[in-house]
Parts: structure tokens; sequence; C-alpha cells
């Protein structure tokens, strides 16, 4: 009985790949399962997309727990179809999609199709746009496709995207990309670990530091003393110590437990991926992680971004990205040369990487760069004012040598309006030229200094770092109150950081994308000014593990309500030190980061510490909608709120 | 069951492209208005009908049992004892049900010199801050003495994990106690924890010879090794001051501190 279930999910996937057409010649790419070698569970997915006319879809789900083969052991997971990752899907925009999820599991289970505009019922949140598929049940999704780009699938139950229930989907353009690709492949990062998710939760719950094993020690101190002397560094410690947080606090969830893998590859094998010299390859990466933000970057290779949440934009080249969890983003690489290429995808907190291999020849591989130093949160992070002496006493020496330069000092705030729009945008290599002679007589003589005794990196490494890593203007205050005991830092000051790079990549020496960068390629469609401002911030108590919005787990919340057609304006507050990436379901929004009226889509944004965003939205999808960090553990503890959307009455009914 | 229902992929897949569109016309893919309130009763927090499972479990029970110290103390000039420190909790982010139990005894055998269990309900007050409050029973050496109990626990700035309570004994004397904990990172798995206890009472109470004012002070120094978060083996030194009796004892301790 269950093996013929194994060689009917088998064949059927076979022939949804032969059906494409695409498949010929092509085989030798795809994994070993794929080819029909093993019948047992395991991880890794036919990566390659495709493709073919523009059809109709129907698909089969089957979901199970079973024992797999993974992350270069033997775990417990949920598969899909028998697979970790689940597999490939590929939808036609215009045409109908038929996905049927099939519950074989002792507990509900769900799939969200992560960024896709469906009916709401459609969209696979239990408990908000069903109830859930109930063990033994089925569920069709059956929607219209009305748009294109990658995208991924997961479920919304319990842990379980955290144990396998992920997986990829591209929809393929009615019409044809602006830019053709010669070959198109999805990397999809995850992060596995072998422990139960509950267990994990129960963990941070009880210790919210438990995963980490990068914090500040004894020997740390005395570095610190050796380098900024003894006051400073104390100085330091105390700031820290009396806010009760770490510098060192970037991931709740590491690599100590943690495997990260691309498309299901773990780094000691790495995924493998052939191109010919010359061709233009396409890579759709999906952060598809439960909490990992991941750098990605291939050494060597310069990458041009087309899409962000799979809509187009405006062409930018770069060297590394830093995506957020649920975000996706579709490069463009041309290898010219016959050698093999390092997709590295090193994770933010660099406890960490996944791997992959772009390869003229099977086989062949390039070096694996070294994990760098692992970032830490600055006082910027914090949201601290540094300009009018409410650091408890800190002096703006202490801040420089407390981040070995990297980041911020007091003295430099006077600079981030005058630098960060033409240094974000410009390349990093010429991140000097870009700073003005304002800029640079703004920086007092103590900022100098430290930075020319930040050792390693050099004068010049480190002005580029400043440049590109600086952080963005204030913009914003934080109002009287702290939101509760649920919460346990306010960002005094909110910075515009739209323009950074992300945690850690102030310094790289390369190019790093930022959000400033991306451009729509469409204009925008809804000109009405918003008819109102919709501000949430996001909050939490690492100590005790709570995260929310506003200070009120979902438990405590009510749904956010907007009228059907109403043209809002969302202003997210980062108030915690760490990055949240924000998912609305169901529509997109557009993320007011200065490109006039070719603002991006987003269905994730990832709001950076102590930092302020804002982002416009046109209410056209009647429906309730789950709107959360993705970051699982975060949800999970409450960071979830129901945005509804409906005509007014509705609202006056209840 | 679902075999049966399964139809052959790639059979469907041709016979969908031969087939009339599903009509979905008619919301161009959305959802009609009328299902995003339902008549029905609905759960608050989503809107959705109560029947329904939630979509998170933010209010989840989570518990723990922590045995803080549960060591051998060879002491200068005492019988060499054992200790045991421990402590749980279960509930969600706000409250919870806490429990905590110390006790000492010597080695060779004989009752514990001094042992209690205190049940206590906790609130998280502010963000740092829980508010406790409860009963304290002791079984040695006063079976008979039980205390109200009220506190804060939680974490002060500069990171000291801190445990301070009050208590109103049956027959109406006042005490206090204070504990004062910090660790100190000497690598990632190496810790350092210097911990002080400071107990007081507030009146003479002849009867179990206890005078007013600070009534014992201890400090230790505890080196543990993480061999899991769960796991950490440790030893350290104690000095233990007894004002009432004016006497002073040094220990070496060895233990082990474990949670779940």
């Amino acid at each position: 009985m269950k093996h013929r279930s194994i060689d009917n999910d088998r064949r059927r996937l076979l022939v949804a790949l032969a059906g494409t057409g695409a498949l010929a010649g092509l085989e030798s790419l795809l994994p070993s399962y794929a080819r029909g070698e093993t019948l047992s569970p395991r991880s890794g997915i036919a990566a390659q997309v495709a493709g073919g006319p523009s059809r109709p879809v129907s698909l089969d789900f089957n979901v199970r727990r079973e024992r797999v083969t993974i992350a270069g052991g033997h775990g417990s997971g949920i598969t899909i179809n028998r697979s970790i990752p689940a597999p490939l899907i590929e939808l036609w925009e215009g045409q109908e999609a038929r996905l049927r999820v099939h519950n074989h599991l002792d507990q509900d289970t769900s799939i969200h199709w992560h960024g896709l505009m469906l009916p709401f019922e459609m969209d696979g949140v239990p408990g908000v746009s069903f109830p859930g598929v109930a063990p033994g049940e089925s569920f069709e999704a059956a929607f219209p496709v009305r748009q294109s780009g990658t995208y991924w699938y997961h479920s919304h139950s319990g842990m379980q995207e955290q144990i396998g229930l992920t997986g990829p989907l591209v929809v393929h353009p009615a019409t044809p990309h602006r830019i053709q690709a010669d070959r198109e492949y999805v990397i999809m990062l995850n992060d596995w670990t072998f422990e139960d998710p509950h267990r994990v939760m129960a963990r941070l719950k009880s210790q919210s530091d438990y995963y980490n094993y990068n914090e500040r020690t004894a020997g740390d101190f005395f570095d610190a003393v050796e380098k900024s002397g003894w006051m400073s560094t104390l100085r330091d410690r105390l700031a820290w110590n009396n806010m009760r947080m770490s510098p060192n606090d970037i991931a709740d969830v590491t690599g100590s437990t943690y495997t990260y893998l691309m498309n299901g590859r773990h780094p000691a094998t790495g995924w493998e991926g052939l191109f010919q010299p010359g061709e233009r390859v396409r890579l759709r990466v999906i952060n598809a992680s439960a909490m990992t933000y991941f750098n990605f970057r291939l050494p060597g290779l310069p990458m041009t971004v087309v899409g962000a949440d799979g809509q187009e934009v405006e062409p930018v080249e770069t060297d590394e990205f830093q995506i957020g969890v649920a975000e996706t983003l579709d490069v463009i690489v041309e290898p010219k040369a016959s050698i093999a290429y390092t997709l590295m995808a090193e994770s933010m907190d660099r406890s960490g990487y996944a791997l992959g291999t772009l390869t003229p020849r099977a086989g062949m591989r390039a070096a694996i760069p070294a994990l760098r130093e692992p970032p830490q949160r600055t006082m910027v992070d914090m949201g601290m004012d540094m300009t009018h002496g409410a650091m408890g006493g800190m002096s703006a020496d202490a801040m420089t040598d407390m981040d070995h330069g990297k980041r911020e000092s007091g003295a430099m705030s006077g600079m981030h309006n005058g630098i960060t729009s033409g240094m974000s945008q410009g390349d990093g290599h010429g991140a000097m030229g870009g700073m003005n002679d304002g800029a640079m007589s703004g920086m007092n003589h103590s900022a100098m200094s430290s930075m020319d005794q930040d050792g390693g990196r050099g004068a010049m490494a480190g002005m580029a770092g400043m440049g590109a890593g600086d952080s963005g203007p204030v913009v914003a205050r934080h109002e009287p109150g702290g939101h509760g005991s649920g919460n346990f830092n306010v960002a005094e000051v909110q910075r515009d950081r739209l323009g950074e790079p992300g945690s850690g990549l102030e310094a790289v020496g390369h190019r790093v994308l930022t959000y400033t960068q991306l451009r729509n390629v469409k204009p925008m469609r809804d000109r009405r000014a918003p008819s109102r401002n919709i501000e949430l911030h996001l909050t939490g108590n690492m100590d005790r593990y709570v995260w929310s919005f506003d200070g009120l787990t979902y438990s405590e919340s009510t749904p956010i309500d907007i009228v059907l057609g109403e043209r809002i304006r969302l202003i997210l507050v980062n108030d915690t030190m760490m990055e949240h990436p924000i998912h609305l379901h169901g529509m997109f929004m557009e993320l007011e980061n200065g490109q006039g009226d070719y603002l991006p889509f987003k269905h994730t944004l990832s709001v950076l510490p102590a930092s302020r965003a804002s982002l416009l939205l046109t209410a056209d999808e009647p429906g309730r909608w789950a709107f959360h960090c993705h970051l699982l553990y975060h949800m999970e503890a409450g960071m979830f709120r129901v945005v509804r959307v409906a005509p007014a009455e509705a609202f006056d009914n209840v | 069951m679902f075999n049966s229902k399964l139809i052959h992929c790639g059979a469907f897949l041709i016979a969908a492209l031969w087939l009339p569109s599903v009509a979905f016309g008619d919301h161009h893919g959305r959802a009609n208005v009328d299902d995003v309130v339902p008549g029905e009763p609905l759960n608050a927090r989503s809107g959705s009908p109560t029947e329904w499972n939630e979509p998170v479990h933010d209010d989840a029970i989570f518990s723990q049992i922590l045995i803080d110290r549960f060591e051998y103390r060879d002491s200068n000039g005492a019988p060499n004892a054992w200790l045991w420190d421990a402590q749980g909790w279960i509930g969600n982010d706000i409250n919870r049900f806490w429990w905590k139990s110390e006790g000492e005894g010597p080695i060779n055998g004989g009752s514990p010199e001094s042992s209690d269990l205190q049940l206590l309900y906790s609130r998280l007050v502010s963000p740092f801050w829980n508010l406790q409050a409860g009963v304290r029973q002791s079984f040695n050496p006063d079976p008979d003495r039980r205390f109200a109990v009220v506190g804060f626990q939680g974490l002060v700035p500069l990171l000291l994990e801190t445990d301070t309570a009050l208590y109103l004994s049956d027959e109406g004397d006042v005490s206090a106690s204070a504990e004062f904990e910090y660790e100190m990172r000497l690598t990632q798995r190496l810790i350092l924890q210097p911990r002080l206890e400071l107990s007081a009472s507030f009146q003479d109470v002849p009867e179990y010879d206890i005078e007013r004012g600070f009534n014992s002070s201890e400090i230790g120094l505890r080196l543990r090794y993480d061999l899991m978060r769960e796991l950490s083996p440790y030893v350290g030194v104690s000095y233990e001051r007894n004002y009432d009796d004016d006497e002073s004892t040094t220990a070496l301790v060895m233990g082990l501190r474990a949670w779940y």
C-alpha cells in the first residue's frame, strides 16, 4: 500500500516533469532520486526550472511524517511527495492552478502559497483563512494565477515549516521576461535541525541565548582593553550589561543546532548546478529557512538583481546581498570562463553556511571562502540617542571603540544625511569618492583615530565600511511609553536604514545590495495619497522570548481592519535590536525607498533594528490575511496579527 | 483511502488542457467580500469562526525545572555536607506557578540541617521582573514554621540575577532574604559565577535564636562548564558567615547544575 503510493508520487512527479518537455537532455542534472534510482525519502530537489508552454497546472501533494536522510544524518521530517524540501512547483500566469494537499500526518497540516495573490480561503493559514487540513483529509487550493515570479510554499501549521515542509514555487510570466536566461535554477535556502522544534521553542523560553555560542567572553574583554584601554572597555561593558542585552545577539537559533541547506543539500556535499560558459543563468534565490538570514554571494561573479519577492525590478548589479527569511531575489549571472563558482550563503551570525557550486562540468569545485567575523550589534541597533548625552555616561570614544570602529560613533552621526543616499547607491569600491567634504569635516578626530587603529582592515576599508555601513539618518523619535512588560526596549531614535546593506556587511570591500536600490519596472498604479497611516511597532522581550506588535501578542490582539479599496501607509518601527522579516499575506506592499513613482513591491520586508520603514498598500484583496514576523519562533511566540480587508459596512456590522 | 482518489497527474494535466476553464471569473480570483466577516460567532483575535484552531499558540504553557546547585561541600571546621537549591515554574509568559526549594544536611546521614519549600504565584510585572507571592514551609530545623512570602525575582541592570523576598512567619515575625548571581563567561562554555546570599531579620526571635539584623551571609564563587546548556558540572568555594552564632565556615564545593 505504502509502496504503491511512493511509486505513484514518484511517477506523477516524473510525468509532470516529462510533461514539460524539458526533461530530455537534462536528466543528468537532476538529483538521483528524480531519475528514479531510489525510492526512499530523502533530501534534495530538482532545482532546474523546466519551463515549457503555458498551461493550467493540477498537482497533488502528499504530506507525510517520515525518517529522511538529510543534513549528513537521519532525522524525522515532514515530506511532500517523499521529498525534503518539497518539490518545485511551476505555474503559468493567466492559467489556473489546482493544488491538492493530502494530509497523511496524525496532526493538522496546511500549505501557504507564499507571495501568491489568491482568494483568501486558498491562502492556507489555519485559523485565519481556513480551518486547516485535518489528518486523513484533503484540501484543494484552486485559483487563477495572476502574477509571475519566484515564490515558495510552506506549512503554516505548528512548526512543520522547520522540519521540511517548504518548497519553491515559480510562476512563468504571460509575456516573456525582459531579460531572458538560458538556464534557470531555484536556490532554496533552509535551516535544518534534528531537534524537535517544540523543544527549540521550550529552550528559547527557558534561556533565550541557548543557541548563542558567540557570546562576549573575558578574553574579548582583555582584547578590548588592549585595543581601547580599561576605561572605554569598562564603560562599554557596563552600558550593555546595564541594558541587560548582548551585542553578540545576532541570531536566536544558530549553527550550533542548524545545518544550512541549499536545495536540500548540506555543505559537505553541496548543491551543484551546471552551466555552459557564456550562458546567462537566472538564479531564483529563496530564503525558506525558519530563522536564518543569509549573506549570499558567488565570489568572482557579479550578480544582476532583476527580481525581488517575485516582482520584477530594474536590473542592478551587485556582489553580495543579505536576504531576510521568506524573501526571494532573482539574480542573473553570466559566467564566461569555464571554471566553477561557489555559491556561498553564509548565515548572518556566521555560525555556518549553505553551499553550492555553479560549474561547467559535474564534480568541478571552486574554493570555499572562510566564514567572516561575526557582526555585533551597536548602539544604533539599540535605537540609542547618541547626540544628546542619553548614553548614560558613555562617551563618543567608547562607542567608537565598542564595535571595532566598524559602524558608528557619536561623532559620525552628523554625517548621515550627507552621505547615505550617495554612498549606499554607489558601489562599495568607490565609497570614498561618494563622501563629500562636509561629511569628512563632520568627523572629529577621535573617530578618525580609532578608525586608523582598526587593524587588519586598513584605513580605506574602514572608510568604505563607514560609508556603506554607516547608519541612515534619524527620521523619528519614540513617543513616551514602552509597550508594557512584553517589550523591553524602545528605539528612542528611529533611523531610515533602507540604504544599509545589513548587519555585518558594512565593510566587506565590495558592492552589497540595499533596499534603496530596488526600483520597480512599472510605475505606481494607485497614486492616491494614503488616507491614513497605520503605525506598528515591532516589540519583544528577549528575556522571556515573547515577541509582539505594539507590545501585544496575537492572543492579546484584535484584527487590523482596512476598508476594501483603501490606500494606506503602513509604518513599521522596530523597537528591538534584531531584524524582523515582516510578511503580509495576499497583497503586495510598495516600499517607500525613495524611488519616486517606481516603488518596488514587497511581500516581506526585513526591518532593521531601531529603524522606521514605510510601505504603501492598496487594500484591493478582500480577506482575512495573516500579517507576521516570518522568523518562525517569533511568529509562534506572538508576533502575528490578522489584517481584515472588507467593505466598510462589513466592519460596522460586527 | 487517498490512493483511490488520486488521479494520475500527467493524465490530469493533459485532460486539464482540454477542459473548459473553471469559472473563476466572478471575482477575478478574489474572494467574495461577504466572506471576510462571517455572520457566525467570531474569534476576537482572528475574526474567524470560533471553532477553528488558533493560527499561532503564543499562549502555550511552558515549564522549567532548574537545579541551580546540587553539591557536595567539604567544609573546614564543620561536618562535610550536601546541599540542594532548586526551583521550577510552569505557565505562560506572564503568569506562572513557581516553586523553590533549598536544603542542606550532613553527608554522614541524619536529618537535614535546613530545608524548605516555597509555592508561589509569579507574574511578570515589568520586562525583567516577576512579582512573586505565596507560602513557604520550613521542614528543618523547625518543621512547624510557615511563612507568607512576597518577593521580586528578575534581572537587574548589569545582568545580576536577583531573587529577593520578605517573609512573614505564622508567629508574626518578619525576615528577608536576597540572592544575587552573575555569570562571567570565560569561554563559550566555561562560566565563572559569583554568588551572594543574605538573610536578615527585622526583630529578635529568641525561640529560634534569631537576632534582629543580618543573620547570615554567603559568598560563593563557582566555575562551571556547560557540557550542554542544560548540564554543567562545577567546582567552587563558599564562605558562609552566621552572625547569630558568630561562626564562619569555608567550604570547597563540587556539584552539578542542571535544568530541563
